[in-house]
């Protein structure tokens, strides 16, 4: 192991210096210089801005559509069901699935699109889009839907225009919800919980006379983007903001009373501390979860083709803190790379997507998740979730997790925020000196 | 130990010139263009304000990235976690890759198969490992927790603690590193020749002092060296720290790397990341300087003492 | 006196073994996590002693809807390529590092050295751009070649010190005999340091095998993927039974081990050769 003598070694070892030698030196040098140059030119300017309208759809081509959907047990097969009513109108074409995992998703997108590469179609989270607009990185979809279908577009659709622009499509909205195991409630004597008072003693109820997790929800940095929007149902759902438009509110009453709650279900031993959405979610699917708040769709992957909490022995309602049903939501996009080499096709699959034939076709996909206009949902699909119905009828008051007049900052404020959260559950923190220092922060970063 | 250099390279013979170039070229071109130029760029990218989706289109803001640094208390505490991650792994890597190396160097029955076990965990792929001490420091489920409730000091929050996050990061880094350390002592081990140790054991010495007079002069060099490589390697160690806790709890485990990775990645400030990264090379790179010149005042010592004796 | 050796011997065997079952501790609680059914560890409910009788689900992973299998030869695909490139470059520059003085040499060195403390974070979106600009993205050889600037100077130190070893004087007779600097590595140099090569060989390939960020960032094919970023994949927000995921660890780390132990024993000498050069 010891190999750092080279310069000893080398005074010792055999050589020769010569006249000869030199020139070639200053030879091999020139063409090492050019061979520099050249590489130096390839990382520096590897960002061919432009993309090309590419082959048209009747002659066919292969579209990449990057989603992390594609991972999703279950809900991979349905999109792929989806994406082959397109292909079978357009022989020609094959969508290549481009799979990222949740966690690593917008740090591969923003690389992939920084070096002027990436997918032609890709799904993206509202709490990134921002960032994206700001960096002109999505190509402007204006003229794409016909009116008709402008018309039926759900409310939540504007989240992604911007100065008038629409740089994206509305694919999906995902309400959240409470939702309990019936069964466990019912072992424990408890009633489904009608505010947060009610809910933590369900849930101390349920592990205490069960012995399983009373309640689980994210909690944990290293879910963050997630844990963004899951931990909004707490801020929204006790009356806060994390702005008011114009200056941030971290700091608001109605904010430190949202982490004073959550701090207090945090320390009881019901709490599923220190799993991860993964691990929580399965013990739930095993039986173990007597309460969870979570997005609708994701309790749908809980229950599908479960025989320990099949999908009847659930329930769920709106999350019931005291704003009444204010809760967050997730809205995904759908949006065209401007490095893209096939915008063609990728505006013709889109547009294939709004029409009637699309939109079910996702719906089935979604469920119960919307899609991006207002559609009547198949009777069969609602069976599959009897639980959904009073976690729709919040939907309207429900709100996007990106802060209010500060979308592209949206990233730093979380992770100020979530920094300081973290501080409040693990070390203690007093909520409302926590939550002052994130706003003095966040100021700071965003001024 | 100098001595024992075989007398080859002063006697060259003919060289021709042209050979050790041609035999360098490779790895020349090969650090060149897949290691120097992109360092180049990256510490070029730590004087702009360079985001990550617009790698090319940030704008120079000169000292900026470092000022805000050194006046950031996070930065320093993340210097220091690192300090701390880097001793922890240190210490724990080389004492017990030490020892085990010492029981496992003379024979006794089953010893392969010891030494195999001692040094499987090395061959386990680092994302396994993640995920295999994700499940063994889980609160409710996971058997580290069953133990220390068995010995009575209760239930620990492994990952979720920020008081006990970094023992448990340091706990699977150092079972996964130790084994490394093991194989170069063993190695060291065992080119002493024995006709040593008999010497010592001719004079009647007991074990201890015989390890002190043979063993330990034998091993120091060995020691030194990988205690450097630790080192350098416990800076930029990635993939246990973020598939353990990402940095977490609470910033317990984020060390530098930690924190270049969640500020070009998670914050999108490809610019700021940089100069932090620049900053940890300039750590290592330091930590480097300290011991080659340690190394060589150690050397002349060394040598004068030969010469009076 | 006699008696003293052999009581500290078993102490030694016992302390060694003490060790050493600690040590693989963790790897026996994968095996068992992989055998015990999904719904019981979620119940907390996971026996010391595993159930043998379910040793065939080990192999469930293989007939999920992942493309694990895929994932694993990639892998290999990835680490041998690393490992055979490593060696080729690694052993003509410790050769030259070893064998002669030139212009650049005491650079090498040191820029060799200096890799090592590189932080990936760092380098990836560089290397991210080049690799964009050389077509080498979603390329399983593209990974082989970032994964090589990072082995390949682990394997020229053990293979320089190997180097730094051999006695001259073979070579010369070569020399002698009119075989040129190439012929001399290959047919007098090369055999003599084997287990050196071995011990490099292995290293490189762990490196190979174990590489995580760049696989991540570099390839978007799920099919393309190798079985770390597979596998971290399953430690995220959806539920793949939790004995599948430990099945699929344990089958990615079967290889890693067994070409391990086979080889163990050389390693040893491998790195001896190296590290009595003071």
């Amino acid at each position: 192991m010891r190999r750092f003598r080279e310069r000893d070694a080398g005074r010792r070892g055999p050589g020769v210096k010569g006249a000869g030698l030199r020139g070639a030196r200053r030879r091999t040098a020139g063409a090492l210089a050019v061979g520099v140059l050249l590489a130096v030119a390839a990382v520096g300017c590897a960002n061919p801005r432009g993309g090309a309208e590419g082959p048209k759809p009747e002659q066919g081509g292969t579209l990449t559509f990057a989603s992390w959907h594609w991972l999703e047990s279950g809900r991979g097969e349905l999109l792929q069901a989806a994406v082959s009513k397109y292909t079978a109108r357009r022989p020609g074409v094959t969508i290549r699935k481009q799979a990222v995992t949740r966690a690593e998703y917008e740090k591969t997108m923003s690389t992939q699109i920084g070096a002027g590469r990436g997918p032609d179609v890709f799904i993206i989270p509202d709490t990134y889009f921002p960032e994206l607009a700001e960096a002109d990185a999505l190509e402007p979809l204006d003229g794409l839907l016909d009116p008709a279908t402008e018309a039926r577009l759900l409310p939540a659709a504007s989240d992604f225009v911007v100065g008038g622009k629409r740089l994206a499509l509305l694919s999906e909205q995902s309400p959240y919800g409470l939702f309990w195991n019936k069964k466990l409630l019912d072992q424990a004597g408890v009633t489904p919980p009608k505010s947060f008072d009610e809910l933590f003693t369900a849930a101390e109820t349920v592990h205490k006379r069960t012995g399983k997790i009373g309640f689980a929800g994210r909690h944990q940095m290293n879910e963050e983007p997630i844990w963004w929007s899951d931990h909004a149902n707490w801020t929204y759902g006790f009356g806060g903001r994390w702005s008011d438009g114009e200056r941030l509110t971290i700091n608001s009453p109605q904010n430190v009373a949202a982490e004073t709650a959550f701090k207090k279900m945090y320390d009881s031993p019901a709490f599923s501390l220190g799993d991860d959405a993964s691990t929580y979610r399965s013990k739930f699917a095993a039986g173990q979860v007597g309460l969870i708040i979570d997005c609708a769709t994701c309790m749908r992957t809980m229950v599908n083709d479960n025989k320990v909490v099949p999908t009847g022995s659930v329930g769920g309602s709106a999350i019931p803190f005291p704003s009444g049903g204010g809760s967050a939501y997730v809205a995904l996009g759908l949006g065209i790379n401007p490095h893209s080499r096939n915008k063609a096709l990728a505006r013709d699959f889109l547009k294939w997507l709004y029409s009637p034939e699309g939109q079910q076709a996702l719906q089935r996909v979604n469920h119960p998740s919307t899609v991006g206009t207002d559609i009547e949902v198949p009777a069969d699909l609602l069976a599959t979730t009897p639980w959904v119905k009073p976690v729709y009828d919040a939907l309207p008051k429900a709100r996007k997790p990106v802060v209010d007049g500060f979308g592209s900052d949206t990233p730093r404020i979380r992770r100020i925020v979530l920094s300081q959260v973290e501080r409040i559950l693990t070390r203690d923190a007093d909520p409302e000196t926590a939550l002052d220092q994130a706003q003095r922060e966040a100021v700071e970063e965003t001024r | 130990m100098k001595t024992r250099r075989p007398p080859t390279k002063s006697r060259g013979g003919r060289v021709i010139t042209w050979a050790p170039y041609a035999f360098a070229a490779a790895a020349a071109g090969y650090l060149l263009v897949f290691t120097a130029i992109p360092l180049l760029r990256g510490v070029q990218l730590g004087f702009t304000d360079t985001r990550l989706l617009n790698p090319v289109g940030g704008e120079g803001t000169g000292l900026h990235n470092y000022s805000k640094l050194l006046a950031d208390s996070a930065f320093w505490s993340s210097v220091w976690t690192t300090l701390v991650y880097t001793a922890g792994t240190v210490a724990g890597s080389l004492f017990l890759g030490t020892g085990a190396a010492l029981l496992v160097n003379r024979a006794f029955a089953g010893r392969t198969l010891a030494r195999v076990l001692l040094t499987l965990p090395w061959a386990v792929p680092t994302v396994a490992a993640a995920l295999l001490f994700r499940w063994i420091y889980n609160d409710q489920t996971g058997v580290a927790n069953s133990a220390t409730r068995a010995l009575g000091i209760g239930a620990q929050g492994w990952l979720t603690d920020p008081s006990v996050g970094m023992i448990a990061v340091l706990g699977a880094t150092i079972w996964k590193v130790t084994p490394l350390v093991m194989l170069v002592v063993l190695a060291a081990l065992q080119s002493i020749p024995d006709e040593l140790y008999e010497s010592t054991r001719i004079d009647g010495a007991d074990a201890l002092s015989a390890f002190r007079a043979v063993a330990w002069p034998a091993l120091l060099p060995t020691l030194r060296v990988v205690a450097l490589l630790m080192t350098i390697w416990s800076f930029r160690r990635f993939e246990v720290i973020w598939l353990l806790t990402g940095g977490g709890p609470a910033d317990a485990t984020n060390t530098l790397v930690i924190n270049v990775y969640r500020t070009a990645f998670s914050d999108s400030r490809l610019g700021m990341a940089a100069a932090i990264g620049v900053l940890g090379l300039v750590l290592s790179l330091a930590v480097t300087v300290v011991y080659f010149v340690a190394e060589r005042r150690s050397e002349r010592t060394e040598l004068r003492a030969g010469g009076a004796a | 006196m006699i008696g003293n050796r052999r009581l500290s011997r078993t102490v030694r065997m016992v302390l060694a073994f003490a060790t050493a079952l600690a040590a693989a501790f963790p790897l026996y609680w994968m095996v068992n996590t992989a055998l015990t059914p999904s719904d019981r560890l979620f119940r907390g409910d996971q026996d010391a002693l595993p159930d043998l009788s379910r040793a065939g689900h080990l192999l469930g992973v293989l007939t999920s809807d992942t493309p694990f299998l895929r994932w694993m030869t990639n892998s290999a695909i990835v680490a041998i390529g690393t490992s055979a490139l490593s060696l080729i470059i690694a052993t003509m520059a410790a050769y030259a590092l070893s064998r002669y003085r030139f212009h650049g040499r005491g650079v090498l060195g040191f820029a060799l050295f200096a890799t090592q403390m590189l932080p990936e974070a760092l380098l990836v979106v560089p290397l991210y751009s080049l690799f964009a600009t050389l077509g080498l993205l979603n390329q399983l050889h593209g990974l082989i070649l970032v994964n090589t600037s990072f082995a390949m100077p682990v394997a020229v130190w053990i293979l320089k010190a190997a180097i730094d070893g051999v006695p001259y004087e073979i070579e010369e007779s070569a020399r002698v005999d009119g075989a040129g600097p190439l012929t001399v590595l290959r047919i007098v140099v090369v055999p003599v340091v084997t287990p050196a090569l071995a011990a490099a060989a292995v290293i490189t390939f762990f490196d190979g095998w174990n590489e995580y960020l760049f696989a991540t960032t570099f390839m978007q094919d799920a099919d393309r993927w190798v079985a770390s970023t597979g596998l971290a994949s399953f430690i995220g927000e959806y539920s793949t039974p939790l004995d599948t995921v430990f099945s699929a660890a344990v089958l990615f780390t079967v290889p890693a081990v067994v070409f391990f132990v086979l080889v163990q024993r050389r390693i040893v000498s491998g790195l001896t050769a190296g590290s009595v050069k003071g």
